[in-house]
Protein backbone atom coordinates (compact mmCIF):
# COMPACT_ATOMS: atom_id res chain seq x y z
CA UNK A 1 0.00 0.00 0.00
CA UNK A 2 2.95 2.30 0.67
CA UNK A 3 3.89 1.80 -2.96
CA UNK A 4 0.49 2.87 -4.16
CA UNK A 5 0.58 5.92 -1.93
CA UNK A 6 4.05 6.80 -3.20
CA UNK A 7 2.83 6.54 -6.75
CA UNK A 8 -0.24 8.65 -6.06
CA UNK A 9 1.40 11.34 -3.96
CA UNK A 10 4.96 11.56 -5.19
CA UNK A 11 5.42 10.04 -8.63
CA UNK A 12 2.63 12.27 -9.93
CA UNK A 13 5.12 15.14 -9.46
CA UNK A 14 7.81 13.54 -11.59
CA UNK A 15 7.36 16.11 -14.35
CA UNK A 16 7.79 18.97 -11.89
CA UNK A 17 10.86 17.28 -10.50
CA UNK A 18 12.21 16.76 -13.99
CA UNK A 19 11.69 20.40 -14.95
CA UNK A 20 13.30 21.59 -11.74
CA UNK A 21 16.26 19.30 -12.34
CA UNK A 22 16.57 20.55 -15.91
CA UNK A 23 16.37 24.11 -14.70
CA UNK A 24 19.10 23.59 -12.13
CA UNK A 25 21.36 21.18 -14.00
CA UNK A 26 21.09 22.89 -17.36
CA UNK A 27 20.77 19.75 -19.49
CA UNK A 28 18.52 16.75 -19.89
CA UNK A 29 21.01 13.98 -19.23
CA UNK A 30 22.05 15.32 -15.87
CA UNK A 31 18.44 16.09 -15.07
CA UNK A 32 17.47 12.47 -15.78
CA UNK A 33 20.22 11.10 -13.56
CA UNK A 34 19.46 13.35 -10.65
CA UNK A 35 15.72 12.80 -10.97
CA UNK A 36 16.16 9.04 -10.83
CA UNK A 37 18.44 9.26 -7.81
CA UNK A 38 16.03 11.62 -6.13
CA UNK A 39 13.07 9.31 -6.78
CA UNK A 40 14.89 6.34 -5.28
CA UNK A 41 15.92 8.43 -2.30
CA UNK A 42 12.36 9.65 -1.87
CA UNK A 43 10.99 6.12 -2.09
CA UNK A 44 13.36 4.94 0.62
CA UNK A 45 12.51 7.87 2.85
CA UNK A 46 8.80 7.93 2.15
CA UNK A 47 8.00 5.85 5.21
CA UNK A 48 9.42 8.58 7.41
CA UNK A 49 7.65 11.42 5.59
CA UNK A 50 5.11 12.97 7.94
CA UNK A 51 4.42 16.25 6.19
CA UNK A 52 1.29 17.23 4.33
CA UNK A 53 2.96 18.49 1.17
CA UNK A 54 4.50 15.64 -0.81
CA UNK A 55 5.23 17.89 -3.78
CA UNK A 56 7.38 20.35 -1.82
CA UNK A 57 8.98 17.42 -0.03
CA UNK A 58 9.83 15.68 -3.29
CA UNK A 59 11.08 18.85 -5.00
CA UNK A 60 13.33 19.52 -2.01
CA UNK A 61 14.84 16.06 -2.49
CA UNK A 62 15.29 16.70 -6.21
CA UNK A 63 16.94 20.01 -5.43
CA UNK A 64 19.28 18.48 -2.87
CA UNK A 65 20.24 15.82 -5.38
CA UNK A 66 21.00 18.50 -7.97
CA UNK A 67 23.01 20.49 -5.46
CA UNK A 68 25.20 17.60 -4.43
CA UNK A 69 25.67 16.60 -8.05
CA UNK A 70 26.71 20.11 -9.02
CA UNK A 71 28.95 20.37 -5.99
CA UNK A 72 30.78 17.18 -6.91
CA UNK A 73 31.25 18.22 -10.46
CA UNK A 74 32.37 21.74 -10.15
CA UNK A 75 34.28 23.78 -7.64
CA UNK A 76 32.97 26.97 -9.18
CA UNK A 77 29.58 25.81 -8.04
CA UNK A 78 30.05 27.29 -4.59
CA UNK A 79 30.59 30.72 -6.03
CA UNK A 80 27.53 30.56 -8.26
CA UNK A 81 25.34 29.58 -5.36
CA UNK A 82 26.99 31.66 -2.70
CA UNK A 83 25.05 34.31 -0.95
CA UNK A 84 25.91 37.69 -2.32
CA UNK A 85 25.65 40.87 -0.37
CA UNK A 86 22.34 42.50 -1.04
CA UNK A 87 20.99 39.53 -2.97
CA UNK A 88 18.09 39.07 -0.59
CA UNK A 89 17.84 42.68 0.42
CA UNK A 90 15.29 45.29 -0.50
CA UNK A 91 15.10 45.72 -4.25
CA UNK A 92 15.99 49.06 -5.65
CA UNK A 93 12.84 50.86 -6.56
CA UNK A 94 12.47 50.58 -10.32
CA UNK A 95 9.39 52.51 -11.34
CA UNK A 96 10.61 55.16 -13.70
CA UNK A 97 7.17 56.53 -14.37
CA UNK A 98 6.79 55.98 -18.07
CA UNK A 99 3.37 56.33 -19.54
CA UNK A 100 3.73 53.49 -21.96
CA UNK A 101 2.94 50.04 -20.64
CA UNK A 102 5.97 47.84 -21.15
CA UNK A 103 5.65 44.70 -23.23
CA UNK A 104 8.18 42.05 -22.43
CA UNK A 105 9.84 40.11 -25.14
CA UNK A 106 9.94 36.41 -24.22
CA UNK A 107 13.38 35.82 -25.70
CA UNK A 108 14.78 38.77 -23.78
CA UNK A 109 13.12 37.53 -20.61
CA UNK A 110 14.66 34.08 -21.05
CA UNK A 111 18.09 35.58 -21.54
CA UNK A 112 17.69 37.83 -18.52
CA UNK A 113 16.68 34.83 -16.38
CA UNK A 114 19.78 32.99 -17.58
CA UNK A 115 21.94 35.78 -16.27
CA UNK A 116 20.32 35.86 -12.84
CA UNK A 117 22.34 34.55 -9.92
CA UNK A 118 21.43 30.88 -9.38
CA UNK A 119 19.53 31.32 -6.12
CA UNK A 120 17.34 33.94 -7.78
CA UNK A 121 16.78 31.83 -10.87
CA UNK A 122 15.67 29.09 -8.58
CA UNK A 123 12.97 31.05 -6.77
CA UNK A 124 11.75 32.41 -10.11
CA UNK A 125 11.32 28.88 -11.37
CA UNK A 126 9.59 27.64 -8.24
CA UNK A 127 7.23 30.60 -8.13
CA UNK A 128 6.51 31.37 -11.76
CA UNK A 129 6.85 28.01 -13.42
CA UNK A 130 5.93 25.57 -10.67
CA UNK A 131 3.49 28.00 -9.12
CA UNK A 132 4.52 27.07 -5.59
CA UNK A 133 3.44 29.16 -2.64
CA UNK A 134 6.01 31.05 -0.59
CA UNK A 135 5.66 28.43 2.12
CA UNK A 136 6.33 25.62 -0.33
CA UNK A 137 9.34 27.40 -1.80
CA UNK A 138 10.67 27.93 1.71
CA UNK A 139 10.34 24.19 2.31
CA UNK A 140 12.01 23.24 -0.96
CA UNK A 141 15.05 25.49 -0.55
CA UNK A 142 15.18 25.38 3.25
CA UNK A 143 15.04 29.06 4.01
CA UNK A 144 12.54 31.18 5.97
CA UNK A 145 9.50 32.51 4.11
CA UNK A 146 10.81 36.07 4.59
CA UNK A 147 13.93 35.14 2.67
CA UNK A 148 11.81 33.67 -0.11
CA UNK A 149 9.87 36.91 -0.40
CA UNK A 150 12.89 39.18 -0.48
CA UNK A 151 14.83 36.93 -2.86
CA UNK A 152 11.88 36.75 -5.21
CA UNK A 153 11.38 40.52 -5.12
CA UNK A 154 15.06 40.97 -5.75
CA UNK A 155 14.97 38.59 -8.70
CA UNK A 156 12.01 40.33 -10.28
CA UNK A 157 13.55 43.75 -9.79
CA UNK A 158 16.75 42.54 -11.40
CA UNK A 159 14.83 41.17 -14.35
CA UNK A 160 12.96 44.41 -14.84
CA UNK A 161 16.15 46.43 -14.70
CA UNK A 162 17.78 44.10 -17.20
CA UNK A 163 14.83 44.33 -19.54
CA UNK A 164 14.76 48.10 -19.40
CA UNK A 165 18.26 48.36 -20.78
CA UNK B 1 -2.60 52.72 2.14
CA UNK B 2 0.33 54.74 0.90
CA UNK B 3 2.13 54.07 -2.39
CA UNK B 4 5.20 52.96 -0.43
CA UNK B 5 3.12 50.32 1.40
CA UNK B 6 1.43 49.33 -1.82
CA UNK B 7 4.70 48.79 -3.73
CA UNK B 8 5.92 46.41 -1.04
CA UNK B 9 2.76 44.36 -1.37
CA UNK B 10 2.76 44.06 -5.15
CA UNK B 11 4.62 40.77 -5.19
CA UNK B 12 2.60 39.05 -2.48
CA UNK B 13 -0.58 40.53 -3.95
CA UNK B 14 0.06 39.05 -7.37
CA UNK B 15 1.36 35.84 -5.85
CA UNK B 16 -1.87 35.55 -3.86
CA UNK B 17 0.00 35.55 -0.61
CA UNK B 18 -1.86 38.42 1.08
CA UNK B 19 -4.62 38.03 3.63
CA UNK B 20 -8.14 39.22 2.77
CA UNK B 21 -7.68 42.50 4.65
CA UNK B 22 -4.52 43.37 2.74
CA UNK B 23 -6.13 42.32 -0.50
CA UNK B 24 -9.05 44.63 0.03
CA UNK B 25 -6.78 47.53 1.01
CA UNK B 26 -4.66 46.89 -2.06
CA UNK B 27 -7.65 46.77 -4.35
CA UNK B 28 -8.91 50.09 -3.02
CA UNK B 29 -5.51 51.74 -3.38
CA UNK B 30 -5.05 50.53 -6.94
CA UNK B 31 -8.43 51.97 -7.91
CA UNK B 32 -7.20 55.43 -7.10
CA UNK B 33 -3.48 55.19 -8.01
CA UNK B 34 -2.49 54.93 -11.66
CA UNK B 35 1.21 54.65 -10.84
CA UNK B 36 0.80 51.63 -8.60
CA UNK B 37 -1.69 50.18 -11.04
CA UNK B 38 0.92 50.37 -13.78
CA UNK B 39 3.53 48.79 -11.54
CA UNK B 40 1.14 45.92 -10.86
CA UNK B 41 0.41 45.47 -14.55
CA UNK B 42 4.10 45.44 -15.39
CA UNK B 43 4.77 42.88 -12.76
CA UNK B 44 1.92 40.78 -14.07
CA UNK B 45 3.25 41.12 -17.61
CA UNK B 46 6.69 40.02 -16.48
CA UNK B 47 5.28 36.93 -14.81
CA UNK B 48 3.30 36.16 -17.90
CA UNK B 49 6.36 36.57 -20.13
CA UNK B 50 8.36 34.25 -17.89
CA UNK B 51 5.63 31.62 -17.95
CA UNK B 52 4.97 31.88 -21.64
CA UNK B 53 8.65 31.86 -22.50
CA UNK B 54 9.23 28.68 -20.61
CA UNK B 55 8.78 25.38 -22.37
CA UNK B 56 8.04 22.70 -19.84
CA UNK B 57 9.07 19.20 -20.69
CA UNK B 58 7.78 15.90 -19.60
CA UNK B 59 9.72 13.03 -18.15
CA UNK B 60 10.68 10.79 -21.10
CA UNK B 61 8.73 7.52 -21.04
CA UNK B 62 11.86 5.42 -20.71
CA UNK B 63 13.04 7.40 -17.69
CA UNK B 64 9.61 7.19 -16.12
CA UNK B 65 9.66 3.44 -16.59
CA UNK B 66 13.12 3.17 -15.06
CA UNK B 67 12.03 5.17 -12.06
CA UNK B 68 8.94 3.04 -11.56
CA UNK B 69 11.05 -0.09 -11.77
CA UNK B 70 13.55 1.31 -9.30
CA UNK B 71 10.84 2.24 -6.80
CA UNK B 72 7.26 1.02 -6.74
CA UNK B 73 7.66 -1.86 -9.17
CA UNK B 74 10.63 -3.22 -7.39
CA UNK B 75 9.99 -6.82 -6.32
CA UNK B 76 10.05 -7.38 -2.54
CA UNK B 77 10.50 -3.68 -1.97
CA UNK B 78 6.96 -3.08 -2.99
CA UNK B 79 5.51 -3.27 0.46
CA UNK B 80 4.63 -6.16 2.64
CA UNK B 81 0.95 -6.46 1.76
CA UNK B 82 1.48 -6.17 -1.94
CA UNK B 83 4.08 -8.91 -1.67
CA UNK B 84 1.74 -11.01 0.39
CA UNK B 85 -1.05 -10.55 -2.11
CA UNK B 86 1.19 -11.64 -4.96
CA UNK B 87 2.42 -14.55 -2.89
CA UNK B 88 -1.11 -15.67 -2.14
CA UNK B 89 -2.08 -15.33 -5.78
CA UNK B 90 0.92 -17.42 -6.76
CA UNK B 91 -0.02 -20.11 -4.25
CA UNK B 92 -3.58 -20.18 -5.53
CA UNK B 93 -2.37 -20.46 -9.10
CA UNK B 94 -0.06 -23.23 -8.01
CA UNK B 95 -2.83 -25.09 -6.23
CA UNK B 96 -5.27 -24.81 -9.10
CA UNK B 97 -3.01 -25.20 -12.08
CA UNK B 98 -0.42 -27.51 -10.66
CA UNK B 99 -2.14 -29.69 -8.13
CA UNK B 100 0.69 -32.12 -7.67
CA UNK B 101 4.24 -31.42 -6.72
CA UNK B 102 6.77 -33.36 -8.68
CA UNK B 103 9.00 -35.69 -6.79
CA UNK B 104 12.10 -35.87 -8.92
CA UNK B 105 13.32 -39.35 -9.74
CA UNK B 106 16.68 -38.38 -8.34
CA UNK B 107 15.27 -37.83 -4.87
CA UNK B 108 13.77 -41.28 -4.91
CA UNK B 109 17.00 -42.85 -6.11
CA UNK B 110 18.89 -41.06 -3.35
CA UNK B 111 16.44 -42.29 -0.78
CA UNK B 112 16.73 -45.81 -2.17
CA UNK B 113 20.54 -45.73 -1.89
CA UNK B 114 20.33 -44.25 1.60
CA UNK B 115 18.07 -47.03 2.73
CA UNK B 116 20.32 -49.68 1.23
CA UNK B 117 23.25 -48.27 3.15
CA UNK B 118 21.40 -47.86 6.41
CA UNK B 119 17.99 -48.69 7.73
CA UNK B 120 16.29 -50.69 5.01
CA UNK B 121 13.31 -52.03 6.92
CA UNK B 122 11.33 -51.21 10.04
CA UNK B 123 9.25 -54.36 9.91
CA UNK B 124 10.90 -57.45 8.54
CA UNK B 125 8.46 -59.96 7.23
CA UNK B 126 7.71 -61.80 4.08
CA UNK B 127 4.07 -61.89 5.19
CA UNK B 128 2.06 -59.02 3.80
CA UNK B 129 -0.48 -59.63 6.55
CA UNK B 130 2.20 -58.68 9.02
CA UNK B 131 3.52 -55.73 7.08
CA UNK B 132 0.18 -54.15 6.18
CA UNK B 133 -1.17 -53.89 9.73
CA UNK B 134 2.15 -52.54 10.90
CA UNK B 135 1.50 -49.35 8.93
CA UNK B 136 -1.85 -48.80 10.64
CA UNK B 137 -1.80 -45.77 12.86
CA UNK B 138 1.48 -44.63 11.39
CA UNK B 139 0.16 -43.31 8.11
CA UNK B 140 -3.30 -42.18 7.05
CA UNK B 141 -3.60 -44.43 4.02
CA UNK B 142 -3.34 -48.12 3.39
CA UNK B 143 -0.97 -49.25 0.65
CA UNK B 144 -1.54 -52.34 -1.42
CA UNK B 145 0.96 -55.05 -0.55
CA UNK B 146 0.48 -57.89 -3.00
CA UNK B 147 2.22 -61.21 -2.59
CA UNK B 148 4.51 -61.48 -5.58
CA UNK B 149 6.75 -64.25 -4.34
CA UNK B 150 5.41 -66.68 -6.91
CA UNK B 151 6.63 -64.31 -9.61
CA UNK B 152 10.09 -64.01 -8.21
CA UNK B 153 9.60 -60.90 -6.08
CA UNK B 154 9.39 -61.89 -2.42
CA UNK B 155 8.42 -59.29 0.17
CA UNK B 156 11.18 -58.37 2.59
CA UNK B 157 9.39 -55.88 4.80
CA UNK B 158 8.34 -52.30 5.12
CA UNK B 159 9.45 -49.02 6.59
CA UNK B 160 8.25 -45.50 7.18
CA UNK B 161 9.81 -42.75 5.13
CA UNK B 162 9.37 -39.07 4.72
CA UNK B 163 9.77 -37.86 1.18
CA UNK B 164 9.22 -34.19 0.45
CA UNK B 165 8.03 -33.86 4.00
CA UNK B 166 5.18 -36.29 3.48
CA UNK B 167 4.79 -39.60 5.23
CA UNK B 168 5.56 -42.36 2.82
CA UNK B 169 5.04 -46.08 3.24
CA UNK B 170 7.90 -47.95 1.70
CA UNK B 171 7.56 -51.59 0.78
CA UNK B 172 10.71 -53.57 0.26
CA UNK B 173 10.72 -56.42 -2.21
CA UNK B 174 13.56 -58.46 -3.52
CA UNK B 175 14.53 -59.78 -6.91
CA UNK B 176 17.36 -62.25 -6.44
CA UNK B 177 20.13 -60.15 -4.91
CA UNK B 178 18.47 -56.87 -5.81
CA UNK B 179 16.28 -54.79 -3.58
CA UNK B 180 13.20 -53.08 -4.93
CA UNK B 181 11.87 -50.15 -2.91
CA UNK B 182 8.24 -49.28 -3.46
CA UNK B 183 7.44 -45.79 -2.20
CA UNK B 184 3.76 -45.19 -1.58
CA UNK B 185 2.36 -41.73 -1.01
CA UNK B 186 -1.13 -40.37 -0.70
CA UNK B 187 -2.13 -38.36 -3.66
CA UNK B 188 -0.38 -35.06 -3.44
CA UNK B 189 2.62 -35.72 -5.57
CA UNK B 190 3.35 -36.12 -9.23
CA UNK B 191 5.18 -38.91 -10.87
CA UNK B 192 8.84 -38.57 -11.48
CA UNK B 193 10.23 -41.36 -13.62
CA UNK B 194 13.76 -41.75 -14.78
CA UNK B 195 16.94 -43.76 -15.09
CA UNK B 196 20.05 -42.52 -13.42
CA UNK B 197 23.31 -43.92 -12.14
CA UNK B 198 22.17 -47.46 -12.93
CA UNK B 199 18.93 -47.12 -11.00
CA UNK B 200 15.47 -47.01 -12.49
CA UNK B 201 12.36 -45.27 -11.24
CA UNK B 202 8.89 -46.19 -12.45
CA UNK B 203 5.59 -44.78 -11.32
CA UNK B 204 2.01 -45.88 -11.28
CA UNK B 205 -1.14 -44.86 -9.49
CA UNK B 206 -3.52 -47.21 -7.72
CA UNK B 207 -6.66 -46.33 -5.79
CA UNK B 208 -5.68 -42.68 -5.36
CA UNK B 209 -2.23 -43.56 -4.15
CA UNK B 210 1.06 -42.98 -5.94
CA UNK B 211 3.53 -45.83 -6.21
CA UNK B 212 7.14 -45.43 -7.24
CA UNK B 213 9.27 -48.48 -7.73
CA UNK B 214 13.02 -47.96 -7.52
CA UNK B 215 15.69 -50.52 -8.09
CA UNK B 216 18.90 -51.41 -9.85
CA UNK B 217 17.34 -54.43 -11.54
CA UNK B 218 17.09 -54.17 -15.31
CA UNK B 219 14.41 -51.85 -16.64
CA UNK B 220 12.66 -54.87 -18.16
CA UNK B 221 12.48 -56.67 -14.82
CA UNK B 222 11.36 -53.51 -13.06
CA UNK B 223 8.59 -53.07 -15.62
CA UNK B 224 7.57 -56.67 -15.06
CA UNK B 225 7.52 -56.06 -11.31
CA UNK B 226 5.46 -52.94 -11.75
CA UNK B 227 2.98 -54.77 -13.96
CA UNK B 228 2.73 -57.72 -11.59
CA UNK B 229 2.31 -55.43 -8.60
CA UNK B 230 -0.44 -53.41 -10.25
CA UNK B 231 -2.36 -56.45 -11.45
CA UNK B 232 -2.13 -58.30 -8.16
CA UNK B 233 -3.14 -55.21 -6.24
CA UNK B 234 -6.18 -54.67 -8.42
CA UNK B 235 -7.53 -58.09 -7.59
CA UNK B 236 -6.75 -58.59 -3.93
CA UNK B 237 -9.72 -60.92 -3.20
CA UNK B 238 -8.41 -63.47 -5.67
CA UNK B 239 -4.94 -63.35 -4.24
CA UNK B 240 -5.89 -63.31 -0.59
CA UNK B 241 -7.41 -66.77 0.01
CA UNK B 242 -4.49 -68.45 -1.70
CA UNK B 243 -1.85 -67.08 0.56
CA UNK B 244 -3.98 -66.51 3.61
CA UNK B 245 -2.17 -67.08 6.84
CA UNK B 246 1.07 -68.19 5.36
CA UNK B 247 3.66 -66.18 3.58
CA UNK B 248 5.20 -69.33 2.27
CA UNK B 249 6.87 -68.41 -0.92
CA UNK B 250 8.79 -70.47 -3.39
CA UNK B 251 11.83 -68.47 -2.56
CA UNK B 252 11.40 -69.00 1.13
CA UNK B 253 14.31 -71.40 1.58
CA UNK B 254 16.65 -69.10 -0.27
CA UNK B 255 19.62 -68.29 1.96
CA UNK B 256 19.20 -64.97 3.67
CA UNK B 257 22.69 -63.99 2.67
CA UNK B 258 21.25 -63.34 -0.74
CA UNK B 259 19.54 -60.33 0.73
CA UNK B 260 21.94 -57.42 0.57
CA UNK B 261 20.70 -55.92 3.72
CA UNK B 262 18.49 -57.44 6.31
CA UNK B 263 18.55 -54.48 8.59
Amino acid sequence: MASQRFEREVLCHLDSGYNLARWLMGNENDAADTLQNAAIRAFKGFGRFRGDDPKAWFLAIVRNECMSSLRKRNQAWAKEWSFEEGMDGEPEAPCPETEVMRQYDREAVRDAIERLPKPQREVIFLREIEDLSYGQIAEVISVPVGTVMSRLARARATLKLELEK
Amino acid sequence: MTCEESRKLIDPYLDQEVDPTQQEAMRKHLEGCAGCRKAVEEQRALSQAIREGYEPSQVPASLRRQIHQATVDRPKRGGFWLGTAFGAAAVLLFVFLWPKATVPAEDLVNRHIQAMAGRLIDVASSDRHTVKPWFQGKIDFSPEIPDLASQGFPLVGGRLDRIFNRPTATLVYRRRAHIINVFVSAGETRAGEGDLRGFHVRHFALHDLDYWVVSDVSPEELSRFKKAFAEAAKSPPAARPASSGTAASPQGPRPSSATPSGR
